[in-house]
């Protein structure tokens, strides 16, 4: 999986390509623990994103629970099977995804 | 008949006695017979020598010359005796009245009183004097010394006795004495002699006759009493004997009889003391040494029950031993059929038959992994306990080491080394393995000097396969093996056996042999494998008959099952990480194959990461097989790994209406799995965890 990083102050996009699954979600479970400081608008870019497995979730539920006190969080450009694996885990639900 | 030794020594007795007493009887009989018969003899011979010396010769001289005068008077002529035959009453008073004359002589009155004296005072029967003419043959009356009506008158004849005249004709005229027994006159003791005159003439004989009647009759009187003593003495000797033989010999040895009866019984009841124990016999013979003797056979036979009874529970508890023993073994073998129920592509029997309680042959098969199936059929050298211990170490050993996925070869030539270190036993095995992988039919063996295997495929014969053996395992370190590769078809048969099979004997010593084996596997190559081997198992008992069977007889067969289109696909995998890209590869390419849209294909990846990466995080199997079955509009995913059991289809759903707060941070990866798959199922067998998934689309 390919990490791509834009940062603005407090904006941080991360453009995610490939696969986050088991094998994957550390790189970016380290990634966002060592970004995460100070950003109070964080953008996940799902363009290239070919899926999502249940390890991946959990990164982004974390994402999302830090994000929950310092700022804001988007999920973007979510294709259909991550769609599909959103809404099964009512991530669809807490998610903001534009 | 049946007699106690009393009664026997009884007899015995009784029959010594009337022997002893018999003889005594007859020889003091004899010799008390013969001592009166010598006395009477010698009593009446000098009587008869008294009468001869008492009479005066003179006067009997005067009256022999006239009674003779008188006498030849009535003879036809000098040499012939008158014809008595022919007289009459009247001739015979003529005759005696011819002698009145000598009745009135005065030298007749003399001589009868000297001879009635001495007859009177000797009791002698009979007395007379006469003349014994050698003539006429004729014996003459002259005086008789009887004074009853009954006394013989002068002249009164009879036949001189033959004997008589013989000694006459000798010139003796002393006729010895002699015993007769006349019905006339009883017993009578008889002798004469000679009344001499001075110038030496016989002038005629004195007779003399004892009656021996009575002495005859004292004689029986003897033999009477002494039977009675003998009798008594014999009645005597039997009671004292049969009261001592009783005591000394009968009454010790019915107590020794009744002692010895009594043993068994005594050690039953478990007495301290046995009644042989207890005898006192103290007869000082070889009654008492007989006691002794009994009495020490019965220590020593304690002795020997002790340690008969200790070998023989020593012997109950091997016995005992070895039936655990045969039942370890037993069950050491897999012997529940179907051993795979879930297993449709292929099925499997198997038997061990040990000749003893316990066998050196034995089969094996598991699951190496989700698509290997490993064959084993061993024969250890040896049969009993030893084959059995050295069984149970080479049957661990190829497990442990098949089970780590080598290749047949690579795990004979380690089991072969493992087996070399310490075997002092200098055993060896035999070893047919086969390492089948399910999903091709790739069956790869080698063989370890054993059996060939005999194969069937489809629709043809048993034959046998001969593949190239390698030496036994155990039997040299460091031996070299080699594998071959089958391709099993569906259809196909494997029957692999020990040498129980080929070399089962009849009574004639025919060894059944690879071709009646394979006839019979050929009457029945539909069976299945059950009673493949069942039939081919009956038809070794048929051809051995009641002969014993001396070796093992082991079988396995495996058939390989025609499952057409349908069968799955394998892959097997290390639960790493890094292989989760290639176990994705193996579906997609899969589903690709089968126009899984694009959605269900990248489905399906996000299945597999959840479920392989469970299995990396969560199992500690070492190895895991993927496989895969697709069809028009379906696919069917398999997982399948050794590791601890799980069920995941037993995992409650999570509460998917959660705020992020209030979740946890994992959970979610089955429950994805069970919302993208139509379906899922999942068993634990033979040590594996098979969770199978399908999809429609």
């Amino acid at each position: 999986m390919e990490i791509m990083k834009e940062s603005h102050d407090t904006d941080l996009t991360l453009k995610l390509r490939g696969r986050l699954d088991t094998s994957t979600a550390p790189e970016l479970e380290g990634e966002l623990k060592n970004c995460l400081e100070g950003v109070q608008s964080l953008t996940l870019d799902l363009k290239e994103l070919e899926y999502i497995s249940s390890a991946g979730l959990r990164v982004l539920l974390s994402a999302q629970k830090t994000m929950n006190k310092q700022g804001s969080m988007v999920v973007r450009n979510v294709n259909p099977i991550v769609r599909d694996v959103f809404d099964i885990t009512g991530f669809s639900d807490f998610l903001t995804i534009e | 008949m049946r007699l106690s030794l009393r009664k026997k020594v009884m007899v015995a007795v009784l029959l010594m006695a009337l022997i002893v007493a018999g003889a005594t009887a007859l020889v003091s009989y004899n010799m008390y017979a013969r001592s009166m018969e010598e006395h009477y003899e010698r009593l009446t011979m000098n009587t008869a020598r008294s009468a001869a010396s008492m009479v005066d010769v003179q006067a009997v001289a005067e009256l022999k010359d006239r009674t003779l005068e008188i006498y030849r008077g009535f003879c036809p002529d000098e040499n012939t005796p008158p014809d008595f035959e022919a007289f009459d009453e009247a001739d015979w008073d003529a005759y005696y009245a011819a002698y009145d004359e000598i009745l009135q002589s005065d030298a007749y009155r003399k001589t009868f009183a000297t001879l009635n004296a001495l007859k009177e005072d000797n009791g002698v029967l009979w007395l007379y004097v006469a003349y014994m003419d050698e003539q006429t043959g004729q014996g003459i009356y002259i005086v008789d010394a009887d004074s009853t009506q009954d006394a013989c008158l002068p002249g009164t004849c009879g036949d001189i006795e033959p004997e008589n005249l013989v000694l006459m004709e000798q010139g003796v005229y002393d006729f010895p004495p002699y015993i007769t027994n006349y019905e006339e006159f009883g017993w009578l003791s008889s002798a004469a002699a000679a009344i001499t005159a001075p110038d030496g003439t016989v002038v005629a004989n004195a007779f003399v006759d004892f009656s021996m009647n009575q002495v005859m009759a004292d004689r029986q009187a003897f033999l009477l009493r002494l039977a009675a003593v003998l009798a008594a003495v014999t009645l005597v000797l039997i009671v004292t004997l049969a009261y001592g033989f009783g005591r000394a010999v009968v009454r010790p040895i019915n107590q020794l009889a009744k002692a010895t009866g009594s043993f068994v019984s005594d050690k039953e009841r478990n007495q301290s003391s046995s009644a042989i124990s207890l005898l006192e016999i103290r007869t000082g013979d070889e009654i008492e040494n007989l006691s002794c003797s009994i009495r020490q056979m019965e220590q020593e036979i304690n002795t020997y029950i002790a340690n008969l009874t200790q070998v023989t529970a020593e012997r109950e508890r091997i016995g005992a031993e070895l039936d655990v023993a045969r039942n370890i073994q037993a069950s050491m073998l897999p012997c529940i059929f179907p051993p795979f129920p879930q297993r449709e592509e292929f099925s499997i029997f198997a038997s061990m038959d040990p000749a003893k309680e316990v066998g050196g042959d034995f089969y094996d098969f598991f699951l190496v992994d989700d698509d290997h199936l490993a064959l084993v059929m061993a024969d250890v050298s040896g049969k009993g306990v030893p084959a059995a211990m050295f069984m149970v170490i080479a049957k661990t050993l190829l497990k442990n080491a098949a089970q780590t996925g080598a290749s047949p070869r690579a795990v004979l030539e380690k089991v072969n080394d493992q087996l070399c270190e310490n075997n002092d036993a200098e055993m060896f095995v035999t070893v047919w393995l086969g390492i089948l992988e399910i999903s091709t039919g790739k069956l790869v063996c080698a063989n370890a000097g054993h059996e060939f295997p005999a194969i069937r495929r489809a629709g043809g014969e048993f034959e046998l396969f001969r593949d190239k053996h390698g030496f036994v395992l155990a039997g040299m370190e460091h031996a070299r093996y080699r594998e071959y590769e089958l391709t099993l078809c569906g259809g196909d048969t494997l029957f692999v056996y020990t040498d129980g099979v080929p070399e089962a004997t009849d009574s004639q010593n025919r060894l059944y042999g690879t071709d009646r084996m394979l006839a019979a596997l050929n009457r029945q190559k539909e069976a299945g494998c059950q009673e493949l081997i069942r039939g081919l198992r009956a038809d070794i008992d048929g051809f051995v008959g009641d002969n014993p069977q001396f070796d093992d007889i082991t079988m396995l067969a495996l058939e390989f099952k025609n499952l057409g289109e349908t069968r799955m696909r394998k892959m097997g995998l290390r639960p790493d990480l890094a292989q989760l890209e290639q176990a994705t590869a193996f579906f997609e390419n899969i589903l690709a194959e089968h126009n899984a849209p694009r959605r269900v294909v990248e489905q399906m990846k996000v299945v597999t990461d959840e479920i392989f990466s469970n299995i990396v995080f969560y199992s500690g199997a070492t190895a895991v097989t993927l496989g895969c079955e697709a069809g028009e509009g379906y696919a069917r995913l398999r997982f399948s790994d050794n590791g601890r059991p799980y069920d995941p289809t037993q995992k409650p759903d999570p509460d998917v209406t959660l705020p992020p707060e209030e979740r946890e941070a994992g959970g979610m990866g089955i429950y994805i799995v069970r919302k993208l798959t139509d379906g899922l199922s999942y068993y634990y067998a033979d040590g594996l965890n098979v969770l199978t998934l399908e999809k429609r689309w």
